[in-house]
Formats: structure tokens, C-alpha cells, sequence
């Protein structure tokens, strides 16, 4: 096998990116720079607790010794990190999820999704592509991170808030929506990436994507480029 | 929205967008602060994807629904297994993933993330 960023080191080496990136603009605004650090300690926290990122190594950092992200950091904060998120400010962070997101809708600058907002409202489907799921139901793949924070997440369609047992929602549904009802729901194996080509004959289906990102079994996975065959 | 935001959707996108919100509803930052960290993830993220990774994968599975809505094709699959090498011209090493649950698959034109992003740089 021939060497190949581990999936950790490319992660790590866009946290870098946009910390680095990013802080020129924290300081135009006069944010404190400590405020900055807070956001990698709590950025890469929560990426640990989803399972997403290896945790560092306390011993040898061959986590980063093949990534070419400035490995000179050594990522002092992952030890403060797990203490910043052991007590109740854990809870604090999750009471808080959505804030964000509902803060930015009223501004109108945030993106309301893949899906423009008027489809989305007439289909009551919202595809959640930040924070904790908007449904008290979900289970989340990582455990911990948001499954106690579906009532604060605020920031989806009415649609989707209402009624608390999914079941009885879907009863009132047609097929069509409770097939738009399904992709609502959040999976644990999600695929994110760009498509080439998407072709379909009969019921076989064809597609070649590229650059992407798998959570299959709980683990991430990145592809350069990928095709598949389905049948419908 | 546009076609470059599609990994704010993954678990690292997920996680950073979780993180500015603790730091915006603590008001140490502003949401337009915050909406620049994201769009500098973005850029980051895509950059990274292609620089980066060199793995190639296939897939094989049941598709149960298809959507295909604002050039986002979504599709939710069952019963598929995915094999994953580590570069184009490497058939050693890979990486089989049978996956029983159900799968879904969120696909974003590339042409439309390759003019976005180039929008942006602009």
C-alpha cells in the first residue's frame, strides 16, 4: 500500500487550514486570539466524540507523521479539549446547538440546504447539514454528540418540529412524502460528494462520483473518485 | 446555496459548525464571523479532497428512492457494499465495507462546485 494520508491527517491538516486562514479576520474584528484557540479545542472535540478523528496519541504523534499539515503544532489542546467538554459545559454546548443556525436564518445569509427553501418547505424537509437532528428520534451514529439535543435545535421547518412520535406523522403522509419523510431522518451512513455523470437504463443505475465522503460503519472514508452500480 | 457548502454536511463540517455556534450564542463571536469560518471550511475542505486523497472506490446496492432536485441528486440506498483502494493504479490494500443499513448518498454537480469555488477565489 503505498503511502496515503490517513483520513485523520487530511482532517487535521484542514483544521490547520482554516485556523490559520481564518485568524487575520479574528483579529480585524477584534477577537482575542485565545477565542480562536477555543474554537480548534472545541472544533476538534467534537469531531473526536463523533468518531470521525482519531484521538492524538498521548506518546508518538504518528497521527500527523505523514500529513503535511504543520505537524509543529502537535495539537496542544487535545488534553484541554476532553477536560473542556467533561463537565457542564458539554451540556451548555448542546442546550445552545441551533442558536447559531436560527441566528444566521434571521440575518438571511444562512443556506436553508441542498434543497431550495421553497421545495424544502413544501416537503417539510429541511436536509440538516449542520448540528444536532432537529427530530427527538434520531439516533445518532456517534452516540452523545446531539442525541440530547433535538429540542434545541430550533432552526428547521415547523413542519418538521411538530408531532413528537414519527410514526403518527407518517401515517397521514402520501407514499411520495413519506419517501421525502425518509431522507429527512438522518443515517448513519451518509455519502457526500460531486457527481460527473449520473445515468440510468431501465432500472440499473449508473453514476461516477468525485471527491467525496463516506461515515460507513461509523468510520470515515475519502475517495479521490468513485463508481457505482445500482438497481432500483 | 452554494454547491460548495455540500461538506458542511460531513462530520467535520458537522463539528465546526456545532463549535461556532457555542461561540456565537456565547457572543465571543459574531455570526458573520462565524459565516466566514465556514466559507474559509469550504474552500479548505474541497482543496484538501482534491490534493490529497487519491483512493478510488466503487459501490454496488439496492436503490430504494432517488431525487434529483436543484442539480443535488439524493439517493437512498440499502443492501450495498463499497470497496475503497488506496490510489488508481493500486488493486492491494483495500478497503471492503459491506453496509447493511440504509445509505444515503448526496451528490452535488461538480460543475457547479468547480464554478462556485472559482466564483469565490475571484
Amino acid at each position: 500500500m503505498e503511502p496515503e494520508h490517513s483520513v485523520s491527517s487530511v482532517y487535521r491538516s484542514v483544521i490547520d487550514d482554516v485556523v490559520s486562514h481564518i485568524k487575520p479576520d479574528f483579529v480585524g474584528e477584534g477577537v482575542d486570539e485565545a477565542v480562536l484557540d477555543e474554537l480548534r479545542v472545541l472544533w476538534e472535540t467534537k469531531l473526536t466524540q463523533s468518531g470521525a478523528l482519531d484521538p492524538v496519541p498521548a506518546s508518538a504523534p504518528t497521527g500527523v507523521a505523514y500529513g503535511t499539515a504543520a505537524p509543529q503544532l502537535g495539537y496542544p489542546y487535545a488534553g484541554a479539549g476532553m477536560a473542556y467538554m467533561g463537565g457542564s459545559s458539554a451540556a451548555a454546548a448542546h442546550q445552545h446547538s441551533g442558536a447559531l443556525k436560527r441566528k444566521l436564518e434571521e440575518t438571511g445569509s444562512w443556506p436553508t440546504g441542498v434543497v431550495p427553501a421553497k421545495h424544502a418547505a413544501h416537503a417539510g424537509v429541511i436536509p440538516q447539514q449542520d448540528g444536532p437532528a432537529d427530530e427527538p428520534s434520531v439516533v445518532r451514529a456517534a452516540g452523545g454528540a446531539g442525541s440530547s439535543a433535538g429540542k434545541a435545535g430550533g432552526g428547521g421547518s415547523e413542519d418538521a418540529e411538530e408531532g413528537d412520535d414519527p410514526a403518527e406523522k407518517l401515517d397521514t403522509l402520501s407514499d411520495v412524502e413519506s419517501d421525502e419523510a425518509e431522507e429527512d431522518k438522518e443515517y448513519e451512513n451518509v455519502v457526500v460528494a460531486q457527481f460527473d455523470k449520473v445515468t440510468r437504463t431501465k432500472n440499473k443505475w449508473k453514476c461516477t462520483l468525485k471527491d467525496g465522503v463516506m461515515q460507513l460503519n461509523g468510520r470515515d472514508i475519502l475517495f479521490n473518485s468513485a463508481s457505482g452500480e445500482m438497481q432500483f | 446555496m452554494a454547491a460548495t457548502q455540500l461538506y458542511r454536511q460531513s462530520r467535520l463540517g458537522d463539528s465546526l459548525v456545532e463549535a461556532l455556534d457555542v461561540l456565537v450564542e456565547a457572543e465571543k463571536i459574531t455570526p458573520e464571523l462565524a459565516m466566514k469560518v465556514l466559507a474559509e471550511f469550504d474552500a479548505s475542505f474541497l482543496k484538501a479532497l482534491q490534493s490529497k486523497v487519491r483512493a478510488r472506490t466503487t459501490f454496488r446496492g439496492q436503490l430504494d428512492t432517488y431525487r434529483f432536485c436543484d442539480n443535488v441528486w439524493t439517493f437512498i440506498m440499502s443492501d450495498t457494499s463499497f470497496r475503497t483502494v488506496a490510489s488508481q493504479h493500486s488493486s492491494i490494500g483495500y478497503t471492503p465495507e459491506v453496509v447493511l443499513g440504509k445509505v444515503k448518498m448526496v451528490c452535488v454537480d461538480a460543475k457547479l462546485v468547480e464554478k462556485d469555488a472559482a466564483e469565490q477565489q475571484a
